[in-house]
């Protein structure tokens, strides 16, 4: 494979994963987080209250699937990245 | 598995804290001893990272009907072990508390030990008899992923049982409830981390076998007298 191909490929393979997640984020059915955090309250009959608070998502809760997108797409970039390199140093070993 | 931010009593979020912090110290030390004697390993390191930071960011949909995401903390158990791992999720669990609102800083401590040490040391352990019982690697990889990942979440349902036991059967009772609602949605999920975990270590076997003999994740083969 050539580079011009093997960079296109990995661009695609990104972008896909970014929206991949984003979609997931936010079009999720419940997360087991919130069905724990729900039966925390019937345990506790609705006594337990959070004594700290998350500080929020930058910008507003709208932006979470894009930050959830960004942080698979940083890391998918850094896995490929890694693996090209690899791939490409197998050589010289 | 995130605990949320405040859902933990103070007690518990502190002695959370108290067990993790040692082995993140020893993690560091780790990693800045690895790296300092073969810089080779860094590529390693960083695709460790990578996995956790790629798959605990997709919330997939289980047969349960709800969502949750894998850890990814599986290949870093098999390459470095649980306290490198350890700091590796660190570095995740942070960035999704500080960003997502995803987990929390007052549960970090609970967070890591289930994420970033119980799964791991779980899944290393699996690893370790697999190799003993010279199960393939990719097998032993799958297998190592799988059970992190469940490992993770059963230690997730543990920290809130004992912060929360039930009036009736007290803290085993309440194991139960949180298990059957993490637990079951996670086998799939594991599932589905192990293979693709055990995939791209087959890739990295492929191109670079030598640098996964040097860290004993391969067997090296000693030829016949």
């Amino acid at each position: 494979m050539n580079r011009t191909l093997g960079v296109v490929i990995g661009v695609v393979l990104v972008l896909g994963l970014a929206t991949l997640a984003m979609l997931l984020a936010d079009r999720a059915a419940t997360g087991t987080d919130d069905r724990a955090a729900e039966k925390i309250g019937d345990l506790t009959g609705g006594a337990y209250e959070p004594w700290a608070q998350a500080p929020g998502v930058p910008g507003g809760e709208q932006n979470a699937p894009l930050l959830f997108g960004v942080q698979a797409g940083a890391g998918l970039t850094v896995l490929l990245g890694c693996l090209w390199y690899w791939r490409e140093h197998r050589s010289e070993a | 598995m995130h605990i949320m931010e405040g859902f933990l009593p103070p007690f518990w979020a502190a002695l959370w804290f108290a067990l993790a912090l040692p082995v993140i110290a020893y993690g560091v030390v780790r990693i800045r001893r690895l790296v300092g004697e073969d810089r080779e390993l860094l590529p390693l390191l960083a695709v460790s990272g990578a996995f956790i930071f790629v798959l605990s960011s997709l919330k997939l949909p289980s047969v349960t009907g709800s969502s949750s995401h894998p850890t990814g903390t599986g290949a870093g158990a098999v390459l470095f072990g649980p306290a490198v791992t350890s700091v590796l999720a660190t570095i995740v669990l942070v960035y999704q508390a500080l960003f997502l609102a995803h987990g929390g800083f007052t549960t970090l401590g609970a967070n890591v030990f289930s994420m970033g040490i119980a799964g791991p040391a779980a899944g290393y352990a699996i690893y370790r008899i697999c190799m003993r019982a010279r199960v393939g690697c990719c097998t032993a990889v799958f297998a190592t992923a799988a059970v992190a990942d469940i490992a993770t979440y059963l230690t997730t349902s543990t920290q809130l049982a004992l912060a929360f036991p039930a009036t009736t059967g007290g803290v085993t009772a309440s194991f139960l409830t949180f298990a059957g609602i993490f637990a079951l949605t996670q086998v799939p999920l594991a599932i589905v981390e192990g293979l693709v975990i055990a995939l791209v270590f087959r890739y990295m076997i492929a191109i670079r076998g030598d640098v996964l003999e040097r860290l004993h994740v391969l067997r090296r083969e000693v030829p016949a007298p």
